[in-house]
């Protein structure tokens, strides 16, 4: 059904269920590409640079992050690809789904309430209001 | 080539680069006017110096969109100068700052930042949001209520405003609808206008009138020199977040001479010593900037609004002042290093909450900075100076090996020495040295001593596995050649 899916990662369990999402929709039809993306948020890079002490242990850093969701893809055996960049978190997931004529995004919602929601802004709301293909909010039950 | 990198440096994203240039210019006003004031000058001089280190940056530095003003760090380490000796000396001694930070980069100091710890690093910053807050302390703590209510709106607005837009810079919001206010309800603060005068007119070329000998130069030099190495050790850190938030890497040497160039242009144009800035290089290149350009545009429409709004600028109350300046601090402070506190080597820590208090207890960025370094050294020599000496029987029965792992140099030779008891009976001794380092005549001679007692007691002792560089130093500073009775190496 879905030919494209991008599933934002923070490397969080709640992306973490998203991308287990993204795994069996795309085991479903055979050529289902699925694109990871995570979103460097500008706010952390001060602190992410401050904690690193060189540029090459900071991008280990974040890579060991992803492993886990780099063995899942692997272990299922689909087709996929890891992107990290730095921007904002919601407008950068739209623009690359955009980009990369995506027809599904997967995104798992933080459970936030409704305090939260305003001061730091749910990223899943903004990407259903804004995105132009279909958006999956994959819910946390813990 | 050449000129097409340039060329993309300057012209690859020109409507980004002009817009965030004039969001860059509307932050950097009222932070170039509180930092003025910290260094004890006139606004003008804070804003001269963010003009001219912008223009002059944006082309002659080494990391395109980083922006480079007045800043916080660099006005705390000119107080002093400023009140014992005035403002002629401090634009010489801002040409001196850059004149030193010239020669730093050209001597490429760029490779030496890596022996300055993270956590030397982060008690920098962290000690640098202090000390702006406890500059601000005297303008708003114990004035009048009217004070902390100004503050307090200033504040609200910054936090509270960026859920409305994010496309206008919140702290200017705050500090127009503060002034506003104030204008028309003549509430009872204190203004820019009380500090210092705002002169509508673009900076002149001027040579600082002070007599050139060597006591102007003894005055001039310490605080010259501790601002060169702090404004670059900013200047670096802020390329690296820069770096890192646009994929992109830059040329380090390149910048610190930059640095240099523009302090030195910046002192004989009437502007303090300024560097890179991390909160409005982060604006920059949030706001889409990427380019030379975005630095170029904030510095001249910088210029450009103080010579239309330049009437208007006196009026700003000082408690706005002070809340943009708390936003700074919360900002510049590292909060995540409080949860990593408990987290990290315990030296680590105790190395960044050092550089902290010495930092605050001197009101200098600089030697706070160097007691950490010193310090984070003295741990470092004492991790690695545990050698760990393991007895076993070797071939026969009268043969005893020892196997030293570790690093052998002055701090760990005591240690190596008493690893030894000389009771043993054996004939043979054999001394291992695969998994150790050889690095000074302190382990040299405690080899030697060693070997000696061993000696003394009838046994002959061998030395095996010692590594190239270690066999080499042995040659050269060994005192008792004939105590090395078999030097084989496997």
């Amino acid at each position: 059904m879905y030919k494209k899916i991008v599933v934002a990662i923070d490397g969080s369990d709640h992306s973490f269920l998203a991308a287990e999402h993204a795994i069996q929709l795309a085991k479903l039809q055979p050529g289902t590409h699925v694109e990871g993306i995570q979103v460097l948020d500008y706010e952390k890079t001060k602190a992410d640079v401050l904690h690193s002490s060189d540029p090459i242990q900071l991008q280990s850093k974040r890579d060991e992050k992803l492993q886990r969701f780099r063995d899942a893809f692997e272990a299922a055996s689909i087709q996929y690809k890891l992107i990290m960049k730095h921007g904002e978190p919601a407008p950068m997931i739209l623009e690359h789904a955009r980009d990369t004529r995506a027809d599904l995004i997967i995104i798992g919602s933080r459970g936030l309430n409704p305090l939260q929601e305003i001061v730091m802004g749910s990223v899943s709301s903004r990407v259903a209001k804004r995105a132009k293909c279909s958006v999956m909010i994959v819910k946390y039950l813990p | 080539m050449a000129t097409a990198k340039l060329n993309k440096q300057w012209f690859g994203n020109v409507r980004g680069d002009i817009l965030s240039g004039i969001v860059v210019a509307l932050a950097l006003i009222p932070e170039a006017i509180a930092f003025s004031i910290i260094a004890g000058v006139d606004p003008m001089v804070g804003l001269y110096a963010s003009f001219s280190m912008a223009v002059v940056i944006a082309i002659v530095g080494g990391r395109p969109a980083m922006i480079s003003a007045a800043t916080g760090a660099m006005a705390l380490l000119m107080v002093t100068l400023v009140k014992d000796y005035g403002l002629q000396y401090l634009f010489a001694t801002t040409i001196l700052t850059g004149v030193l930070q010239l020669l730093f980069g050209v001597l490429g100091i760029a490779r030496f930042m890596k022996f300055i710890p993270r956590s030397v690093m982060i008690g920098f910053v962290n000690s640098l949001a202090i000390l702006i807050f406890m500059a601000q302390v005297p303008h708003f703590i114990g004035i009048n209520t009217t004070t902390y209510i100004v503050v307090g709106v200033t504040l609200a607005i910054i936090y509270l405003f960026p859920l409305i837009t994010k496309a206008v810079p919140a702290p200017l919001v705050a500090i127009l609808a503060v002034t506003i206010i104030s204008l028309f309800l003549h509430i009872d603060v204190r203004t820019v206008g009380d500090l210092g005068e705002i002169k509508q007119a673009l900076p002149t070329f001027l040579l600082p009138n002070i007599p050139l000998n060597l006591e102007t130069l003894q005055i001039i030099f310490p605080t010259a020199l501790a601002l060169s190495i702090v404004g670059l050790l900013e200047s670096l850190l802020t390329a690296s977040i820069v770096d890192d938030m646009t994929d992109t890497d830059s040329n380090k040497n390149k910048e610190a001479r930059g640095q240099g160039i523009a302090n030195i242009v910046t002192g004989f144009f009437g502007g303090m010593a300024g560097c890179a800035m991390i909160g409005q290089s982060v604006i920059n290149v949030k706001s889409g900037g990427r380019g030379r350009l975005s630095t170029l545009v904030a510095g001249i429409f910088l210029m450009f609004l103080i010579l239309v709004l330049g009437d208007w600028v006196v009026k700003i109350p000082m408690p706005a002042l002070v809340g943009v300046m708390i936003m700074v601090c919360i900002g510049t402070f590292d909060w995540s290093s409080l949860r990593s506190l408990t987290r990290v080597p315990l030296s680590d820590s105790v190395v960044m909450v050092v550089t902290v208090i010495a930092v605050v207890a001197t009101h200098n960025l600089s030697i706070g900075v160097f007691i950490g370094i010193l310090l984070s050294a003295i741990f470092f020599v004492a991790k690695i100076s545990k050698v760990k000496v393991e007895k076993s029987t070797g071939t026969t029965a009268d043969h005893t090996r020892y196997t030293i792992s570790g690093q052998l140099f002055f701090a760990s030779v005591t240690d190596f020495t008493n690893s030894f008891s000389f009771e043993n009976k054996s004939k043979h001794i054999t001394l291992n040295f695969t998994n150790t380092h050889v690095w000074d005549d302190s382990a040299v001679a405690a080899i030697d001593k060693i070997v000696l007692k061993f000696k003394e007691k009838g046994s002959s002792v061998t030395l095996e596995g010692l590594n190239k560089d270690s066999q080499a130093l042995m040659h050269k500073l060994t005192t008792n050649d004939s105590a090395h009775v078999n030097v084989s190496n496997h």
